[in-house]
């Protein structure tokens, strides 16, 4: 029996390759997310590795928070640097201190780095190379309060010499430094493409806003001193109020490695979402590529079982094919897998992350998670076919095996609609009074029952939609067409199965970007409505803001009517409850902002903001029991806090953040605070053109800072998330092009079966290029079908999220019509050409050879 | 070739020219010791508004010498013809066309298009050219065939017998220059075989069509105007109007004679 199930694999060897492709691709994709995640893991452990290895003990501050990325902890007194230098067994000590608020300029006056790539880092030098890792290759080491040291690739980067005058750009203004050295990072030119400027422990500090404060002490042990004993002493002289803790300099490198891990994790799972997605849609393929060799085989089947086969034998050599095609594509797809890893290795290094390539790293959990999804996925799409193989009766043998053209069983038509109905019911929430969070959850199930339900009804709604979708062609196209339009109709499931591929791919990009273009729409609404000021000023970089003196310095201008500025930062937020809660909070003027943005109140006025008060965004208020009167304490990074007292509720997400306190309780909190965006309005009669012009001027040392006009400044909020939306269509490229092979895999299988019909009509006359007419049309009917229902799905679901999130600032439910109309045209296009190589292979068919097959 | 005893009452259409010929037709597969001379230099010609049978043997190249006649297969030397068109000068774009427009076929089993009407099969070659069928030609092919009531049918709704009536109505549809047809009754009955062949005679005698037709069975044979006797690829006898028993006699003779 196992012999001849390899020899039916043989023998469909051709036809199988598509659907090997169609697990592969899925595999290759999980195989490289999680190759690349252990390679990037591995090299972060390796770099975090080399640079501290020196530091046998740090000492840090109490932790304040969770940001989301890591604790953030307290800075410690820098005074506790001698402290810790006076411990025994301390052999050196020094207080490090960094900030991620500028930039260095270039030679040429440009601001050094990509836009969100590598960051800048501003630094306390450390001489001891021992403790920083650094290794100065040209110059000496910073002593002044006006001198810097940079590391070579940045030097190398931005055209600079030791000797030379750097400007910088931060929180504090632009500034200038003379550059007395350049180092090498454990001989390498720079941490992960990072740009590291070191500056006396002084500057360092006031650049961070913590004057007199360091974020961290790194001890070095002396000699015969183990890490955990230097760190107990050092523990045993730490003043009690200080609230800092030492530990080993293994236990730091962990945790900094830790943190990053972390960040990586999230990539991942981000990135394996749209592995599952192929996954997925390369189970349809599979399902009915072993449906049509079934079917294609029963003749060959029943003759087996009426010469004695039993049902489980049947079984088992169905199964086993789909194992072995399985385990090839699992195999190939790991080998894939890791070229992709390779390949992105590569292409982060060439747009500036440099890591350690240590080679890439193929862990054991990679292959066993590989070879469980591609071959699980087979399996388990064979399943159903492999059951049906054992329903043929021996008696099968003797008769015409006719092509599967059932569908329509009511059975599954009622199960269909119930599911349909069901999915329908789970979206309703979403169309209450008040939809409130709760509700998604029910959405998302509601999604997922109506996208099982369509498959279910596939089969149901097939014939009529072929027949529909056809209907034109066989007006317009003759006879190619109207047999393209019949064939397609022919058995509904196989066209069903094929167009669910497409259609889950189409949903989701469908989705996406009606929901994209609903966000911005809602957005632009929002902003279009309230925003009364001509200009806006923001930073390119979000880490680094807008320095102070930017909006003094345009205030003062006659052609300017008034600014209004937003400081946002990240605070946690005790609530009445007791609950915390971590966010970006923003700080406003109360007098002057209602001049530049229009913000809708729900109770109380922006006005009654003053120090010591704090506007509440009127859903979050809802949803975490907060009212007028309640009191809020903020802690900041910089370890103070501030009791607070709710004296508004704004409703206006776009235009307000969810919290909102004064200038004046910011300053006293946020040491080095900026602006995060600027508000300008232009005084009478002057030109808005001009003035942006004039003020583009002005603001050049700021090298990070950008005045857009309204229209610019919406369309950079296009631009985002178009972005954002690129980012995911590339990721659910795989998933479409999975869909596409299916059509081509259905068609070539197709055209299998009907080898003699093909003769028959290339006997009566039917040319080449009409037979490759009804091929491609017969394509297009499938892609169509599969192209429509995934829109129509898209716009059920998108409309539903919309109406969801309503009170969280989505207010407009806008089709993106032109965008949809393209899909479809370019679905049913790919489709089309989806079909040329089975189309060409049936073209080719030997007439004679076509009509003697039996 | 002389007709001397018309075996129907209906008017002989004079012989005004030939509808197929073959010229030293040669067609052989593989070479050397497995080498098979299917067509040994065949010379044949098929008059136009005849009816003619061919028989021989299983393996006699009955199939071959009709698949090359009719355009689907290429011969290995000389040359064939439909009317004046040499068909080995043909590119396979106008060996399709001509198949098309100037050939009708009809074969044993699997004559038509599972997912097409019976109608939709009968006019394919005329719609597949593009062309408006002549709807009175067609009315009258169906109702002298008796398809009138099963015009809507698909293939798998029709019997046997039926779906053999509808193939030789779409042979006959386009008023080709002439017919092919391979054991066109081989796997019916009795009673519907000689059905279609009524009709096949009928549409020599009334439309003039030219037919030449493939049988093992020496009643279908019967109702021929001529009879060809092939054997191993080559002609070896030429029956004129010949009934039953000169069939069974010249076939007994063969067996004979093999
Ligand atoms: N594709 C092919 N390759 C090799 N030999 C072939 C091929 N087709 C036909 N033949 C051989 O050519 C010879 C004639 O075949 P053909 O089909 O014409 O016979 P036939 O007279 O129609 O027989 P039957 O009455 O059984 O249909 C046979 O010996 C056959 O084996
Ligand atoms: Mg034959």
């Amino acid at each position: 029996m196992l012999r001849t199930t390899l020899r039916s694999l043989w023998q469909h060897k051709r036809r199988l390759i598509s659907t090997t492709v169609a697990v592969l691709l899925g595999v290759a994709f999980m195989a490289g997310t999680f190759v690349l995640g252990d390679t990037l893991d591995n090299s972060i452990d390796e770099l975090v590795g080399e640079v501290t290895v020196g530091i046998d003990a740090e000492v840090r501050g109490p932790e304040l928070f969770d940001s989301g990325f890591g604790a953030l902890r307290a800075p410690v007194d820098a005074s506790l640097v001698d402290t810790v230098a006076g411990v025994d067994g301390v052999e050196d000590a020094a207080g490090y201190v960094q900030s991620m608020s500028g930039r260095i300029l270039d030679s040429e006056g440009e601001a050094l780095g990509q836009t969100n790539g590598a960051p800048t880092i501003f630094e306390a030098f450390i001489p001891n190379g021992d403790l920083s890792g650094y290794e100065i290759v040209d110059g000496r080491g910073v002593e002044a309060d006006d001198e810097m040291v940079l590391n070579r690739g940045a030097t190398d980067d931005a055209d600079l010499a030791v000797g030379d005058q750097v400007e910088i750009t931060s929180a504090l203004g632009r500034d200038s430094f003379t550059l007395v050295g350049i180092y090498t990072i454990k001989g390498r030119d720079s941490i992960a493409g990072a740009v590291t400027a070191s500056f006396t422990p002084t500057v360092a500090q006031e650049l961070a806003g913590l004057p007199g404060q360091f974020q961290l002490i790194y001890a070095t042990a002396a000699d015969g001193v183990e890490q955990p004993e230097l760190a107990d002493a050092i523990n045993s002289v730490l003043p009690e109020d200080s609230g800092g803790e030492a530990i080993t300099g293994e236990q730091s490198s962990e945790e900094l490695s830790d943190s990053f891990s972390e960040g990586l994790a999230f990539f991942s799972t981000f990135l394996l979402i749209f592995a599952l997605i192929a996954l997925v849609v390369g189970s349809f393929i599979i399902f009915n590529t072993f449906s049509i060799l079934v079917a294609q085989r029963g003749k060959e089947l029943a003759l087996l079982r009426a010469i004695g086969a039993t049902r489980r034998q049947v079984l088992v050599s169905v199964l086993v094919e789909a194992i072995l095609v399985g385990l090839i594509a699992a195999f190939v797809g790991i080998a894939a897998g890791i070229g992709l890893a390779i390949g992105l290795v590569a292409l982060l290094d060439s747009i500036g992350l440099e890591l350690p390539s240590s080679g890439v790293v193929i862990a054991p959990a990679t292959v066993v998670w590989a070879l469980i999804a591609g071959v699980g996925v087979t399996l388990f799409s064979a399943m159903i076919p492999a059951w049906r193989a054992t329903r043929v009766p021996p008696i099968a043998a003797l008769r015409d095996v006719a092509t599967d053209a059932s569908g329509t069983s009511k059975v599954r038509a009622v199960i269909g609609i119930i599911l349909f109905a069901l999915g329908l019911f789970m979206l309703t929430p979403a169309f209450g009074e008040a939809p409130d969070s709760a509700a998604l959850p029910s959405v998302g199930l509601g999604a997922v029952l109506l996208l099982v339900a369509l498959v279910v009804l596939g089969p149901v709604i097939a014939r009529p939609a072929a027949k529909l979708f056809g209907a034109p062609l066989s007006a317009l196209r003759g006879t190619p067409g109207h047999l393209a339009r019949e064939n397609a109709a022919r058995s509904p499931k196989r066209t069903a199965s094929t167009a669910a591929a497409l259609m889950i791919g189409v949903a989701l990009v469908g989705f996406i970007t009606i929901f994209a273009e609903s966000a911005r729409a809602s957005i632009d609404d929002q902003i279009t409505r309230g925003l009364k000021a001509d200009l806006i000023l923001q930073s390119e970089s979000f880490d680094v803001g807008i320095p102070l003196e930017v909006s003094t310095m345009i205030a003062e201008r006659d052609d300017v009517a008034g600014v209004a500025s937003v400081r946002q930062g990240l605070v946690q937020l005790t609530m009445p409850d007791g609950s915390n809660s971590t966010t970006f909070m923003g700080a406003v003027d109360p007098e002057v902002y209602p001049e530049a943005v229009e913000v809708q109140m729900a109770e109380g006025s922006l006005s009654d903001l003053r120090p010591g008060g704090i506007v509440v965004d009127a859903r979050q208020a809802d949803e975490r029991d907060i009212a007028i009167g309640d009191t809020i304490t903020l802690t900041f990074p910089t370890g103070s806090t501030a009791e607070v007292e709710v004296v508004a509720l704004s409703e206006d997400p776009q235009l307000l953040g969810l919290y909102t306190i004064s200038h004046e309780d910011w300053s006293t909190n946020v040491p080095n605070q900026t602006d995060g965006i600027v508000f300008v309005s232009a005084a009478d009669g002057v030109d808005v053109e001009e003035l942006q012009a004039s003020i583009e001027e002005a603001i050049e040392p700021y090298v990070t800072v950008i005045v857009q006009d309204r229209d610019e400044f919406l369309g950079s909020i296009a631009a985002q998330l178009n972005t954002a939306l690129n980012v995911i269509y590339g990721l659910l490229a795989l998933s479409l092009i999975i869909a596409l092979i299916g059509i081509a895999n259905t068609l070539s299988l197709s055209i299998y079966e009907r080898t003699r019909e093909l003769g028959l009509l290339r006997a009566v006359g039917m040319t080449r290029a009409q037979l490759r007419s009804s091929v491609r049309w017969e394509a297009a009917i499938i892609a169509l079908l599969g192209t429509v229902l995934g829109v129509l799905l898209a716009l059920a679901l998108s409309y539903t999220l919309v109406q969801a999130l309503g009170p969280q600032g989505f207010s407009t439910y806008d089709i993106p019509v032109t965008s949809l109309v393209v899909i479809v045209a370019v679905f049913a296009i790919l489709g089309v050409l989806a079909s040329v190589l089975p189309a060409r292979r049936a073209a080719k068919l030997n007439v004679l050879e076509a009509i003697a097959t039996e | 070739m002389t007709t001397t005893e018309p075996n129907t009452d209906a008017p002989m259409p004079a012989p005004v020219g030939i509808a197929a010929r073959a010229v030293r037709a040669t067609k052989s597969y593989g070479s050397g010791d497995t080498r098979v001379v299917a067509l040994d230099e065949i010379d044949a010609e098929f008059e136009q508004g005849r009816f003619t049978a061919i028989m021989g043997p299983s393996g006699s190249g009955k199939s071959t010498l009709m698949h090359c006649l009719a355009g689907l297969d290429t011969l290995t030397s000389g040359q064939v013809f439909i009317g004046d068109i040499d068909l080995s000068s043909l590119s396979e774009k106008k060996l399709t066309t001509l198949r098309r427009d100037k050939v009708g076929f009809v074969f044993q089993a699997f004559n038509l298009i599972p997912t097409l009407t019976a109608i939709e099969n009968i006019t394919l070659p005329m719609s597949l050219a593009g062309r408006k069928p002549d709807d009175s030609w067609v009315d009258r092919v169906i109702t002298t065939v008796g398809l009138g009531d099963r015009l809507t049918h698909r293939p798998s709704e029709l019997s046997g017998g039926q779906q053999q009536r509808v193939a030789v109505s779409r042979a006959l549809a386009s008023r080709p220059e002439i017919i092919f047809a391979d054991e066109p009754t081989g796997n019916l009955d009795t009673n519907s075989g000689s059905e279609i062949l009524n009709f096949m005679r009928q549409a020599v005698d009334e439309f003039a069509q030219t037919i030449v037709m493939v049988t093992h069975d020496p009643v279908a044979a019967s109702y021929a105007d001529r009879v060809v006797f092939l054997v191993d690829g080559r002609i070896v006898h030429d029956l004129a109007s010949p009934d039953r028993d000169a069939i069974i006699d010249q076939m007994k003779h063969l067996e004979v004679g093999r």
